[in-house]
């Protein structure tokens, strides 16, 4: 029987309701009352002061404590997600994707099945590895209509074809989001003993296993649904057709994202596989029998500019090389100096202890940001690729300040959201609500836990729109729990972020954002229940390979 | 630049400003702790106002 730590309040049905309380409004106010994330956030987030001081005695240190750590945490994910939406805004303005739609068109051979998982699936998982935060669908949709699919199939298998990737995607926000809450919280505890450190490279192999798990059930997800627009006489046949292509590029993909994030750096997994897939995919399936062409010439879309493939993707190629300069080390065979001098450049604040009325403490550590930030580097490579788009004559003028505008108006949304989330996040966590909830959840679920963390993960994504939000919110709950239960927290933390990446198809703001590049305004409903059809299924396939891996191999451990 | 994305941007530099002076009332024996928060309450409902 697990039993409440005598640093926090009797068990009692009341006392669990009441913690659960400030997530049970950002759900209610988010879902039943449209409020908006930082609204949802910022209610929640008083609701914990309250229930904090009053039920858990955490006195104004430690609450006021708890919000400067919240807003603190946020800083290096709010980094990487308004740098790379300025790179991909000075990408955008040389008007580089249509060069980069138009080869991969090309290479296709024409043939419909494979413009659909090439530029529907390996393209926004290559664009989420280093830009998310929806750009993957605004980008990838767009190319999908053009090219002659139905709006609602483009929409619906960009959604879907991007969200395997969030997790290592955008330079590993999401990834980051995943670690500081669980692990990373217990950093000042360990201090010095280099345990957090260790714990990185095992959270981030289960992560990649069951996010390539998730990718080979995304591929299958976007070929059944492509049964829906095939003729009649077609659907029989397109499984058969489409087999061997999502099996290739599920293979291709998963096998790179696990390799990369395991042995090199996890950041860059989703973009080295994303870039796998969209090479070997455009190279080899078109040369396969069953993909051959038709013979029709192609014609490339109005207004492409003179530009190669290898310019037209200099940004990005930029970006990939100084990270891997920059982050490239494999232990025990390769130090990276460069890594080293970069990481001993940082910033920070010590953040005092904080000891509840009940005992309840989070020790003292140094909260500290240094240059090997992903931010940092995704800077560096903004204003490098401005550099050479400009020698090549590529950048337009007024670009850079229009990418800054455009930059603004595209991330402030996101930014207000994760700040008012993580602070009450981070307050719950340092109150000692999400321990006892994670607790309450441990006594009632037992050994059918690892079924239910995906549903978690899927929770978070749906409500916050964000594989990086439902992390911050649901992280320290799920390892909590799993160390209550004494089960691997590294797969149950990989089951939360499969699943809270798989969610972003089934969110109404993701869904909202395809409604309105594709001009379906008023349409996110239909594109909410085939998404979150397919999320049910994909949640529930998570839990089983957690049940598997834990309950019958006991594996993670 | 558009209306509502100044307001968001008023919103998020209230924020920093609340953090900011919520770390120095921190220590700074419990009346300034509470002064403090009632500061960064006013800027997190200021940033729900603009969203």
């Amino acid at each position: 029987m697990i039993q409440m730590p005598s640093t926090l309040p009797p068990m009692s049905a009341l006392t669990w309701i009441l913690a659960m309380l400030p997530l049970i409004v950002v759900l209610v106010l988010m879902f039943q009352f449209k409020v908006s994330g930082p609204r949802a956030g910022v209610i929640a987030w008083v609701i914990t002061l309250v229930i904090a001081y009053f039920v858990f005695k955490a006195g104004p240190q430690v609450l006021l404590a708890g919000s400067i750590k919240g807003v603190w945490t946020t800083l290096s994910v709010l980094f990487i997600i308004w740098s790379s939406m300025f790179l991909y805004n000075i990408v955008n303005e040389t008007g580089s994707f249509k060069v980069i739609a138009n080869t991969f068109t090309r290479l296709t051979n024409g043939n419909r099945l494979l413009q659909l998982l090439i530029l529907g699936w390996a393209f926004p998982t290559f664009v989420q590895g280093v830009c998310g935060f929806g750009v993957p669908v605004a980008v990838a949709t767009p190319l999908l209509i053009g090219l002659g699919f139905d709006p609602m199939l483009s929409v619906i298998t960009a959604l879907m074809g991007h969200s395997w990737g969030i997790t290592f995607g955008s330079l590993g926000a999401s990834y980051e989001a995943l670690y500081t809450p669980s692990f990373g919280a217990w950093a000042g505890e360990w201090a010095g003993t280099g345990a957090p450190d260790a714990w990185r490279a095992p959270l981030a192999m289960w992560g990649s296993i069951f996010i390539a798990f998730g990718g080979v059930i995304v591929g299958l997800c976007i070929l059944h649904h492509y049964r829906k627009y095939v003729p009649e006489e077609e659907k029989g046949s397109v499984i058969r057709k489409g087999l061997p292509a999502v099996l290739f590029l599920s293979i291709v993909m998963g096998l790179v994202m696990v390799g990369v994030c395991t042995w090199l750096v996890p950041n860059i997994g989703c973009f080295i596989a994303g870039a796998a897939g969209l090479g070997l995919g455009a190279l080899v399936l078109p040369k396969m029998k069953a993909y051959k062409g038709t013979g029709e010439e192609f014609k490339p879309q109005e207004g492409t500019p003179d530009l190669s493939f290898l310019q037209a993707f200099s940004g990005y190629l930029m970006l990939f090389a100084i990270v891997l300069v920059c982050l490239l080390e494999v232990k025990g065979v390769f130090s990276n100096p460069i890594k080293q001098a970069l990481a001993s450049v940082k910033f920070g604040y010590n953040a005092v202890e904080s000891v509840t009325g009940t005992g309840f403490t989070t020790p003292a550590s140094f909260q500290s940001l240094n240059l090997t930030t992903p931010g940092v580097l995704i800077v560096v490579s903004s204003i490098v690729a401005i550099c050479l788009y400009k020698a090549m004559g590529a950048l337009p003028k007024g670009a850079v300040g229009r990418s800054l505008m455009n930059t603004a108006k595209q991330s402030i949304g996101s930014t207000t959201t994760v700040i008012a989330m993580t602070m009450m996040a981070v307050v719950m966590t340092e109150s000692g609500l999400t321990t006892y909830i994670a607790y309450g959840i441990a006594a009632v679920a037992g050994s059918f836990f690892p079924f239910l963390a995906p549903f978690i993960g899927l929770l978070g994504g749906f409500v916050t729109s964000s594989g990086t939000s439902s992390n911050v919110l649901f992280a320290g709950l799920q390892f909590e729990v799993a160390n209550a239960l004494k089960i691997s927290p590294f797969i149950i933390l990989a089951e939360q972020t499969t699943a809270s990446s798989l969610s972003n198809s089934f969110s109404p703001g993701n869904a909202s954002l395809g409604t309105g590049v594709s001009n379906q305004s008023g349409k996110e409903g239909e594109i909410l229940k085939v998404t979150g059809f397919y999320n049910m299924i994909q949640s529930a396939l998570v839990g089983l390979l957690g049940i598997l891996l834990i309950n019958v191999l006991h594996m993670g451990l | 630049m558009p209306k509502a994305v100044v307001n968001k941007l008023l919103g998020v530099c209230a924020v920093v400003v609340g953090v900011i002076v919520l770390y120095v009332t921190l220590g700074m024996g419990t009346t300034a702790t509470w002064i403090g928060l009632v500061v960064c309450l006013a800027a997190m409902l200021f940033l729900a106002s603009k969203c």
